[in-house]
């Protein structure tokens, strides 16, 4: 923890004061899919790197929201199960005090920021992130030409050497609140929707404040099926899942970590 | 001299080599007119002479960005009549300029300026913001007015844009400027 | 590469004039400090601003309503539109993976013709002004004798009613390609609903969903509107969750998501659909509308479960039980399709599975089958024409036997990539003396061209889209250019030009019955007369007295709706629909195995340039999680009793051919299944697409539907050997192996429904 003023009545749980704004999103795996809209739609918001056939067989492939796939039982009763997996903006965030230069920081709206500026690239962060949300430019940018032309010019196209990771779309975040200013009103619920978001047809995915009790995400946050993905690590990610539903759940094995088909570990 | 203190004794040389160029460059920047351009626009004659508001010309600099450098067809717009060979342009630089301009109208060619504020790359700077708060143009950019050829007059490097954040209590989270 | 790159580019090229040409030598660092005054930009383009145009989308299969961002003249990102009826503001990754088709660096920039021969591979760029005369005297000539053939994708809309009146007026023959061919779907809905538009299933507000075969998340009529309706299903507010039962021959997506899910033996679909129908009557007559399937018997007794669980290899309690949760709920609805509607017997199988929704009587009801809206003009057609395999067999025939047509045009099918290669479709149709290809990017058909006349990307170009599904409004989806064309027409670059409109002005050209049937110069004037029609009515989502206004006002909401009066249909008739087995290709003992090709949720079956996308390219399969090529899903046993490891490559064989393929282990299929991905294994088709993987339709054998006359493209066997050799599958997973809590999981399930 760092920061947390002495003295003030502010909730010392949080590392950052707050500013009566926590970005967060709630993730209901009873409507994910998997169809992968919302990692096309992160990839073309956010200018990622072609993953191409080389840069994934070195595993260094780059996917800011990616679905992990968890396979269940044995034929005939198999399953797989889908979670969308991406930065979960900690609040008690491990790869923030690893970072010996502050390019990885928690600010006071619940964003855990990447500072392409400052980052020299260590990668501390990574080895340190239990989500494995964050991921490393191994190599300088070699776009075509033409791919050069859809390129989002509100988001740093990132060089050799830097750490990357979702930002919850804060380029989307500041333009709502600027466009906003500039009518003099106040940031709406709704307003803001990550690429994620506004692409998923079954919208699994619902981003907004968190302390805004009204708010959409706030309501479905304290539905009963909320958890966290490794709540014991005392991360508390402003990211909440909610269970998926199975009837039939206790007659087949919960999940676990892998079948013969994953040597490799079990998630996507 | 063995050859490990020759290293650093020649490695010490290029290093204020090395400064001294960058410092001679800024100098010499900082000092200088601004850069030449394709045409030489003067401000001084659109904005002293004839009393132009900047955003007449840079019209996106209260809803969007970017100010932006207006398009041909606006400059068209006056210099459809004010052109060289209007009698009342009796200046020949002026001549010879508009003419340059006109060419470019006729050719349906895109006029490459050269750019004076030049921001790196992982900075995002929204004008709009910063006019509704109330700034004027020359706060960051100077009296362009007076200028022949437009030069940068502030360093508007990160500790001269936090400064100016803290000063005037707006933010300064850095996703306010990096993202 | 910086962002001002960016900037700076389409500065230059999408404003300007100048289009690619423009700046093709330009690659200098200093590129950063400049700035642009632009010329000759569109008014409304304000520089320097986002505009979000409202468009159709045609990559992602189904027509959704799309807005696209254009900054400084380029698209930037794309959404779902959300006004538009058929997805309600939300997109898929086909939709989004759009800009790169467009910017796609592969396209063709102007018209060519090949150096030296046909399939030389090298071409020329031509001018339209040089090519297009030629072109006309060889049509006109052709004319003359009947001699031209037109191969286009299944469209409906403007092109669609341009298409027909184009090759009814020229005389020629007009040839569509779907490749995994849906006729078993159609007609057994025209059989039990009464109509050849396969209906919208109202999942999102059904209580129980039971599916077999049909794969509605990944490859339905729209992914994005049955997503958006699993969603509601699942947790909408103000219904309780929904239950969904899915029967398939292996794991998919769609049955991942289901809560239970049951393999069925390849081709017996039907046969279950009538086990659970005679389960659902429990006892009681069933009703004369479904008599014809019984058969003549008069009763489903000899589907009861214990009798069907042996073939099916559904154990009759499952049979049983999800017949009585399919009764009871207060709404159901029964979906067939996927590899069920593939085999001999798909037409049987297909309407056995909707007549349940007969039984549950809930066609045009809340919760249950609705009845499609039909075009809100009555010229512009809501369905797009289909030409069987048997037909494409029959034409192939006749060209072999020496009936060859003089020209052939060809937009959007690739018919030499996804007919069964036995056929040998590029070579037949090599015979054609003249072939005149509208693709703008080179694929395996287009590479027979003696010339290539590029179309405009959907993005640059005018059409329509009546939605494939649609119960509650009558639509009319208006596809308006967001972007100029990235390769414009322009002094020493021909550019591309947008297929219907070459189509209109060779028509105004050859003039008499074809000018009087196409009287529009553009695409453009030819929307714009259907829109005043629109207007005339004065209702649906845009009205107004002006013309231009409603026009204006159509094109900015994505097109016109009005909400549909009472559809009507025929009633049912299955007449002559007996139960019939599924024929397979060849005899079990030499080729044990069910190959199941299975359309990507990404790429779909391989027809179109998708494959050009390296987004869609390399995300992740969802469930093998595989990119950038072909794998073949096995069943851990079979590879097991195979000595198979993953990542060996194996050779499928079939009666007609081939692959090579590494093997994945697949927990989720049976012994005798196995899976094959579609998608990949072009020859053409340009850098991220070329040489990858292998395409399994070429390796399928020529077996027809006997009713339909389709390809049963579920029915071929084949066998698998290892050989010898190994690779590694690029995958995503296990990129990043997450970190698992012994007490605690990540992926966490609750039984509790409410």
């Amino acid at each position: 923890m760092k920061q947390a003023a002495e003295g003030t009545e502010q909730d010392t749980s949080k590392p950052v004061a707050s500013i009566g704004r926590r970005w967060g999103m709630v993730v209901d795996l009873d409507r994910c899919t998997g169809c992968q809209a919302c990692v096309v739609a992160c990839h073309a918001e956010n200018n990622i790197a072609l993953n191409l056939e080389d840069v994934v067989l070195q595993q260094r492939a780059i996917n800011w929201i990616r679905i992990e796939r968890y396979w269940e039982g044995e034929y005939p009763n198999v399953k797989a199960r889908f979670l969308p997996m991406f930065c979960q903006h900690c609040n008690n965030a491990p790869c923030e005090p690893v970072c010996p230069v502050y390019a990885t920081y928690h600010n006071q709206e619940g964003l855990n920021v990447q500072v392409y500026n400052r980052c020299i690239g260590t990668r501390y962060c990574a080895n340190n992130c239990p989500y494995h949300a964050r991921f490393f430019n191994f190599w300088e940018r070699d776009l075509d030409d033409t791919h050069r032309e859809y390129l989002n010019p509100e988001v740093t196209v990132r060089t050799k050497g830097i750490m990357e990771k979702c930002t919850f779309c804060v380029q989307r975040i500041r333009r709502s609140e600027w466009e906003r200013r500039q009518a003099d009103e106040e940031l709406q619920e709704g307003d803001v929707q990550p690429a994620c978001v506004q692409a998923c047809p079954t919208d699994t995915l619902v981003f907004g404040n968190l302390e805004d009790e009204n708010s959409r995400v706030a309501q479905l946050a304290e539905n009963k099926r909320h958890y966290r993905v490794m709540e014991n690590l005392g991360t508390d990610t402003n990211v909440i899942y909610l269970k998926k539903v199975d009837p039939h759940a206790s007659e087949t094995a919960p999940a676990h970590a892998g079948t013969a088909a994953d040597s490799g570990g079990n998630s996507a | 001299m063995t050859p490990r203190t020759l290293r650093i004794t020649i490695g010490a040389l290029v290093v204020v080599l090395g400064l001294l160029i960058i410092g001679a460059v800024t100098w010499v920047t900082q000092a200088a007119d601004g850069p030449k351009q394709p045409i030489e626009f003067m401000h001084t004659v659109h904005v002293e002479q004839n009393d132009i508001d900047c955003v007449f010309c840079h019209r996106n600099v209260e809803t969007g960005a970017e100010a932006t450098i207006p398009a041909i067809e606006q400059c068209m717009m006056c210099h459809q009549i004010v052109n060289n060979e209007n009698p009342k342009v009796t200046n020949p630089l002026h001549q010879a300029e508009i003419a340059k301009l006109v060419a470019h109208w006729e050719n349906k060619e895109p006029i490459d300026w050269v750019r004076v504020h030049v921001m790196p790359d992982h900075v995002r700077f929204v004008h709009a913001a910063h006019i509704k708060a109330g700034f004027d143009c020359a706060t960051c950019h100077g009296d362009v007015g007076s200028m022949e050829r437009v030069k940068q007059v502030r360093s508007l490097n990160m500790g001269d844009c936090v400064a100016c954040h803290r000063e005037n209590n707006a933010p300064t989270d850095c996703t306010i400027c990096h993202r | 590469m910086r962002r001002r790159d960016v900037l700076k580019l389409a500065g230059t090229s999408g404003l300007g004039m100048g289009a690619a040409v423009a700046f093709a030598g330009c690659g200098t660092p200093e590129r950063e400090f400049h700035l642009q005054s632009p010329v000759e930009i569109p008014e409304d383009t304000v520089t320097g601003l986002d505009t979000w145009y409202a468009t159709i989308c045609q990559d992602s299969g189904d027509g959704c309503g799309v807005i696209v961002r254009v900054k400084s003249g380029r698209a930037r990102k794309i959404e779902g539109n959300p006004d538009y009826p058929l997805n309600r503001g939300k997109s898929s990754a086909r939709a989004q993976a759009a800009l790169q088709t467009l910017y796609n660096p592969d396209r063709i920039p102007n018209p060519m013709v090949p150096r030296r021969n046909r399939g030389s591979g090298r071409y020329r760029f031509m001018r339209w002004d040089d090519v297009l005369p030629e072109f006309q005297d060889k049509l006109g000539a052709a004319r003359e004798s009947s001699g031209i053939v037109m191969i286009t994708e299944p469209v409906n809309g403007h092109l669609g009613m341009i298409l027909e009146r184009f090759t009814q007026s020229i005389g020629a023959r007009w040839l569509t390609f779907e490749p995994l061919e849906q006729a078993a779907v159609r007609q057994a809905s025209a059989r039990v609903f009464g109509t050849t538009r396969v209906p919208q299933f109202d999942i999102a507000n059904t209580d129980y969903v039971l599916s077999i075969g049909s794969n509605f998340l990944e490859s339905s009529d729209s992914l994005v509107h049955y997503g958006q309706a699993y969603g509601n299903f699942r947790q909408g507010e103000g219904r309780s969750r929904g239950t969904f039962a899915h029967f398939d021959t292996h794991l998919t997506m769609t049955a991942a998501n289901a809560d239970e899910w049951h393999p069925v033996t390849p081709g017996t679909e039907g046969t279950l659909a009538l086990s659970i129908a005679h389960a659902v009557l429990d006892g009681r007559p069933v009703p004369a509308a479904l008599q014809p399937l019984t058969g003549g018997e008069g009763t489903l007794e000899a589907y009861a479960a214990e009798n069907v669980a042996d073939v099916t290899g559904v154990p009759a309690e499952v049979i049983q039980r999800v017949a009585h949760d399919f009764a009871a709920a207060p709404t159901a609805v029964a979906i067939g399709g996927g590899s069920a509607a593939g085999h001999t017997n798909g037409l049987f199988n297909m309407s056995a599975i909707f007549a349940l929704n007969l039984l549950m009587n809930n066609v045009g009801r809340t919760g249950g089958v609705l009845l499609n809206a039909p075009s809100p003009l009555p010229d512009i057609p809501a369905e797009a024409p289909v030409t069987s395999f048997e037909e494409w067999q029959t034409f192939l025939g006749e060209i072999e036997s020496g009936q060859v047509p003089q020209v052939l045009l060809i937009h959007g099918a690739n018919p030499v990539f996804g007919l069964p290669g036995v056929l040998n479709a590029g070579s037949t149709l090599d015979a054609i003396p003249y072939i005149v290809s509208f693709s703008n990017v080179l694929d395996e058909t287009t590479a027979l061209a003696d010339l290539i006349l590029p179309d405009h990307h959907y993005l640059e170009s005018w059409g329509t889209s009546v939605p494939p599904l649609g119960a509650e409004y009558s639509t009319l989806g208006v596809q308006q250019p967001v972007v100029r064309p990235y390769h414009q027409e322009f002094e020493g670059a021909a550019g591309t030009r947008a297929f219907a409109d070459v189509l209109l002005s060779l028509a105004q050209s050859l003039g008499e019955s074809l000018a009087e049937a196409l009287p529009w110069t553009t695409m453009r004037d030819a929307i714009r007369a259907s829109v005043d029609e629109l207007q005339a009515r004065g209702d649906g989502s845009v009205t107004s007295d002006d013309p231009e206004v409603f026009w204006l006002s159509v094109l900015q909401r994505g097109g016109w709706w009005v909400p549909a009066e009472s559809v009507t249909a025929d009633a049912p008739d299955l007449t002559g629909l007996t139960a019939a087995e599924a024929d397979f290709s060849s005899d079990a003992g030499e080729f044990p195995y069910h190959l199941i090709v299975t359309p990507s949720v990404l790429l779909g079956d391989g027809s179109g340039s998708l494959a050009a996308s390296p987004w869609l390219q390399s995300t992740a399969d969802p469930m093998t999680t595989g990119v950038w090529t072909t794998w073949v899903a096995l069943s851990p046993q079979t590879m097991a009793a195979l000595g198979i490891q993953e990542n060996d490559i194996v050779r499928i064989t079939s009666v007609a051919g081939s692959l090579l393929a590494p093997a994945y282990p697949y927990p989720g299929i049976g012994e005798g299944v196995v899976s094959v991905p579609l998608g990949q294994g072009h020859q053409e088709l340009g850098r991220y697409a070329e040489n990858r993987g292998e395409n399994a339709l070429r390796i399928l054998a020529p077996v027809v539907q006997e009713e339909t006359g389709a390809l049963a493209w579920s029915a071929t066997r084949v066998r698998i050997a290892p050989t010898g050799r190994r690779t590694r599958l690029p995958r995503i997973e296990g990129i990043t192996a997450p970190v698992q809590m012994p007490d605690e999981k990540t992926f966490q399930i609750t039984n509790e429904t409410q």
